[in-house]
């Protein structure tokens, strides 16, 4: 179970997060959504106990993070969004590493590793440095560290970044298996789509507040969109992105005549084709 | 001033400079005390002369020094009975220089060498005044290394007053009694 | 890129960089770049994005350093010595400096592929980029000359040798001097190491001139240490006339002939200095810029890729680790530390050249038959045999303390987000793995060293166990002193990786000298002997309790608060 609470995150001058208030209960796989900057990462890492709040109070698995972080720390499985690890241990090290760091055994983290690498398909390369892997399979590496100590909660920061898509398959059968099995999984992710399927519900935060918490055809049927990128757009200020796009390529078209003055060769502003030279297609197509 | 407006570039350029300032002050300074580094840093200083030394040092006031004894001694313990005669107060005993310098001459030569390099100005008026009551010309090519070690560093009455030593011996050394051999009482 | 004439519109220097093959907007914006970062560095790479907590940057540490390392040898020096020596050992300290920091921070000031992540896709000229660095690179050369060298210069006008110019004589000898040595030895790695240099010859190139610069700075000192009255005025006033032909002895040279004693002022050295320094940086840019262009980022190919498999699956520990540590936080923090020191390769240039000065009395000791053993020899013969033993001490901090920094600092996420309970042990096992897992094979040898020279393995053993007391003893008061938090948790920025605990390691130095001479005194006797050893493990029982209660309260496993 993840509860938040008026939880507010302040750098400097800045407001990350602004009085975030949500509970999602076990079972349940949660989609954490927002534009670059909304506060997502933030919130991850309060709840992991990487980072403090600046006030507000954040309870996972029954512990509160800021009172009781150890404990927190014991029952959650984290991937963050950098991947980043160290590039100078074995696979089979790191592992061993993180099984330690949460007191298990050699022989459970021995067991528990081989399988989760024979799952992926990485198993020959346990002896490998990680930083010889490829960021997709550095990305298989360390989902199998947060959940190789069958954590409570689960907290996944674009996990399928660099995945192939069988991997990236077997991650969501996973996620799915672990909602299934009664654990709680707070899911971030921009693969709207991939959101759509796999979660439950969907919490979409803009600008350090939270602009939408619902099932994802909730949130399209109150808001009469067909698909959650749509829905999620129309929070944020996504819709005028056709406008954008256009304003950003004029800004930075090369234009050859004198300053202020557009070319009377070059295309006009709204980059229409070029009607085809006479020499081109007269009376020919192409074979396709 | 908050931890954020330290950190900024030009805050700490400022520091920095503040930092430069301070130590170009300290610098200069320096040469400000010349005095506190003559009185206390550039001199020799003598330990107390061990109890087992002490016969030693007595044989030599009597110009009786157990050859064989003495021989048997540490370079460091022949040394100390040296150090012995630099740190008497009053005047020092006359025979003492003659006794050592021809038991040992290049231990006490070398000994007198580093009082006149590394000695206050009074420690090496009293190595001279060891030199020229032991009379021993062979100390003269040290001495004038001495001397021209003096000259290079720009201290020139130094080097006079080495020459005058010289110039003693060398009349010593051709029979002819040396201008002065008045003992001035360097240490009250 | 071919020559072309100075444009018309511009600045003047905007028209001398394109002449010389330099886009001067890409020039300046890079410099400008790397300035900040010289700065800044302290501010950014923290993986938790929380506000540093340092209020100054870490060249402040650096230059602040210098100034007073500066300072002291001119005091040291001043009114002892003549205006030759003066200069001479104010610009070996300058020079052996300055190639020190250059080799150990070879990869952050040279030679950086990580920057290719940034600006490798961008549109700037290997030549433009290779004159930024060596810009940045020159003026860092510029601001540690200035800071080692102002004190001295400002000090030695006093000496009555000194003339009206020996200040700017000796600016200009200490600019020229550390110039030639930093660009020497760039010429060195990237002529004989080629321009994809391996991390092994690097490193082994990088050891034999530290330990040779060592056994150069203190190889005069410890010699005359057989006399018990050494004098640096003796040394001044003796000094061989091989050393007045090496690179510093024709500096000093010339600072000495514009003193009013002597024949004319010897102009040509510096200016034979001048043309070999421009010479040197010539070909120096060129190749600079021949190896930025052919870097690539990541790994290099010949790394081994594989690595040993663990002595068990899941375990981390081996059956030695295994009992020099506590299962648990202990053991872990032990396994990791050790690990990274045994294959960070940066990690080890910051941290094993601490040991030099220990390996320098050891070799000088041999060649001058002067390891002799305190037990048996009551004499300055056994002074270099104590100094190389406490000298061991002098590591502990500055590995300690560097633990802190990694280019991998972002990983440190994995640490934060695990569940440390036990604080004081991880930090006890950051401490085993500086001291059991480093500096006690190298008591181990030096104690093998002293059985075969003394012939007696049971003075060497007990030697060996004062020194051993001595080095737990450094570990418990850095753990007091320099460790605040999880490993490999910070950038290394430039000059932090010594400059914030300078102070602390002298007192650890100046404690181990302290040592040696107690040391000295007690062993002259068996019971006062015996007296030392249950001194000195008393202390190391007192700092481990202080440390613990130090720790419990200071030692951060999470992330730090906001400010």
């Amino acid at each position: 179970m993840i509860r938040v609470q008026d939880l507010v995150k302040v750098y400097g001058t800045k407001e990350a997060l602004r009085s975030v208030s949500f509970e999602i209960p076990p079972g349940q796989v949660c989609g954490y959504l927002g534009p670059n900057g909304a506060g997502k990462s933030t919130t991850v890492k309060i709840l992991t106990g990487v980072l403090r709040p600046t006030s507000g109070r954040a309870v996972v698995a029954g512990f509160d993070v800021g009172e009781q972080p150890l404990e927190v720390k014991r029952r959650i499985g984290y991937v963050p969004e950098t991947g980043a690890v160290y590039p100078m241990l074995s696979v089979s090290e790191y592992l061993a590493l993180v099984g330690a760091l949460h007191g298990l055994d050699p022989p459970e983290i021995a067991e528990r590793s081989e399988r989760l690498l024979s799952l992926f398909k990485i198993r020959d390369a346990q002896d490998q440095r990680l930083d010889t892997l490829s960021k997709g399979m550095r990305q298989k590496v360390v989902i199998s560290a947060a959940v190789l100590h069958d954590p409570e909660v689960l907290l996944f920061d674009e996990p399928l970044s660099g995945l192939d898509a069988n991997a990236a398959r077997t991650i969501k059968d996973l996620v799915r298996g672990f909602a299934d099995r009664g654990k709680t999984v707070l899911y971030c992710s921009h693969m709207l789509d991939v959101v759509e399927r796999l979660c439950d519900r969907v919490i979409i935060l803009d600008q350090g507040q939270i602009v939408a918490d619902g099932s994802p055809s909730d949130l399209m049927a109150s808001s009469q969109r067909d698909t959650l990128e749509t829905v999620f757009r129309s929070l944020t200020g996504g819709d005028d992105t056709k406008e954008l796009a256009e304003a950003l390529l004029d800004a930075v078209r090369h234009d050859r005549g004198a300053a202020g003055r557009a070319s009377p060769d070059a295309p006009s502003a709204r980059h229409e084709i070029p009607s085809p030279s006479p020499r081109h297609g007269k009376g020919k197509r192409r074979r396709r | 001033m908050t931890k954020s407006e330290l950190r900024q570039l030009r805050v700490q350029l400022v520091m920095m400079g503040a930092l430069f300032a301070a130590c170009i002050a300290a610098s200069a300074a320096v040469p400000a005390f010349d005095w506190a580094f003559h009185t206390y840093l550039c001199r020799e200083r003598y330990a107390p002369t061990p109890a087992e030394l002490r016969r030693f040092v007595e044989a030599a006031e009597q110009g009786r020094l157990d050859r064989g004894e003495f021989d048997r001694l540490a370079p460091e313990g022949k040394v100390a009975i040296y150090r012995d005669w630099m740190s008497r107060s009053g005047t020092p005993p006359r025979a003492t220089p003659g006794t050592l310098m021809a038991a040992a001459p290049e231990v006490y030569g070398k000994a007198v060498e580093r009082t006149l390099i590394c000695g206050r100005a009074d420690q090496r008026e009293r190595a001279l005044e060891f030199l020229e009551l032991a009379g021993d010309a062979g100390a003269i090519p040290m001495l004038q290394r001495v001397g021209r070690w003096w000259m290079r560093r720009n201290l020139p009455v130094i080097a006079e007053r080495i020459q005058m030593t010289i110039g003693r011996l060398e009349q010593t050394a051709a029979g002819r009694p040396p201008a002065s051999a008045e003992l001035s009482p360097v240490f009250p | 890129m071919s020559a072309k004439l100075p444009s018309a519109d511009g600045p003047w220097i905007d028209g001398a960089l394109r002449w010389a093959g330099i886009e001067p907007r890409a020039f300046r914006a890079l410099l400008h770049a790397y300035l900040l970062i010289d700065f800044r560095n302290q501010q950014f790479g923290r993986a938790t994005l929380s506000g540093p907590k340092a209020w100054v940057a870490p060249m402040f540490w650096v230059v602040g350093q210098n100034l007073l390392l500066g300072f002291a040898t001119g005091v040291i020096l001043y009114e002892r010595v003549d205006v030759f020596f003066f200069a001479l050992a104010n610009l070996a300290v300058s020079m052996l400096v300055m190639a020190t920091a250059v080799i150990v921070e070879f990869n952050e000031v040279v030679l950086d592929p990580e920057d290719l992540e940034v600006v490798g896709h961008l549109p700037v000229p290997a030549r433009t980029y290779s004159a930024a660095r060596a810009t940045n690179l020159i003026g860092y050369v510029l601001l540690i000359t200035v800071s080692l060298n102002l004190c001295p210069a400002i000090i030695g006008i006093g000496l009555p040798d000194a003339g009206w110019a020996f200040v700017p004589a000796y600016l200009l000898a200490s600019l020229a001097g550390n110039l030639l040595v930093v660009g020497a030895l760039i010429l060195v790695y990237l002529v004989l190491l080629g321009d994809r240099p391996t991390e092994s010859t690097r490193e082994l190139l990088a050891w034999s001139q530290i330990v040779l610069l060592w056994i150069a700075l203190m190889g005069g000192q410890f010699v005359l240490l057989h006399d018990r009255s050494f004098r640096i005025e003796m040394l001044a006033y003796e000094l061989p006339d091989w050393v007045r032909w090496l690179p510093p002895g024709w500096l000093a040279w010339f600072v000495a002939s514009t003193g009013p004693v002597g024949d004319a002022v010897a102009w040509w050295v510096p200016g034979v200095v001048a043309v070999a320094t421009l010479g040197v940086w010539v070909v120096v840019m060129a190749r600079l810029s021949a190896a930025y262009a052919q870097m690539q980022p990541g790994a290099p190919a010949w790394r081994r890729a594989v690595l040993r498999p663990l002595p068990r699956p899941g375990d981390l520990a081996g059956p030695i680790v295994r009992r020099l540590t506590r299962a648990g936080e202990e053991r872990v923090a032990y396994w990791l530390c050790t690990a990274m020191l045994r294959r960070d390769y940066q990690l080890r240039m910051r941290s094993w050249p601490a040991f030099g000065v220990a390996l320098a009395a050891v070799v000088l000791g041999l060649a001058t038959g002067q390891l002799g053993d305190p037990m048996k020899e009551h004499s300055g013969v056994c002074v270099l045999s104590l100094a190389a033993l406490y000298l061991l001490t002098v590591p502990v901090p500055t590995i300690l303390y560097n633990l802190n920094f990694s280019r991998d600092h972002q990983a440190s996420w994995v640490l934060l987000s695990a569940p440390i309970g036990d604080r004081v042990a991880f930090a006890e096992g950051m401490r085993k793995a500086v001291t059991y897992g480093v500096v006690l094979p190298v008591l181990v040898g030096l104690g093998i060293v002293f059985a075969v020279c003394w012939r007696d393995p049971l003075d060497a053993a007990e030697n060996v166990l004062a020194g051993w007391l001595a080095i737990l003893a450094a570990g418990h008061a850095s753990q007091i002193g320099v460790l605040r938090g999880l490993p490999f948790a910070a950038p290394a920025a430039r000059g932090e990786t010594m400059g914030p605990i300078a102070m602390f390691a002298a007192l650890v130095s100046g404690t181990a000298m302290s040592l040696v001479g107690l040391h000295y005194l007690a062993s002259q006797r068996f019971w006062t002997f015996a007296a030392y050893l249950g001194g000195l493990a008393v202390a190391v029982l007192a700092l481990r309790a202080a440390a613990s209660r130090v720790l419990e309260q200071h030692f951060v496993t999470e992330a730090p608060g906001h400010d």
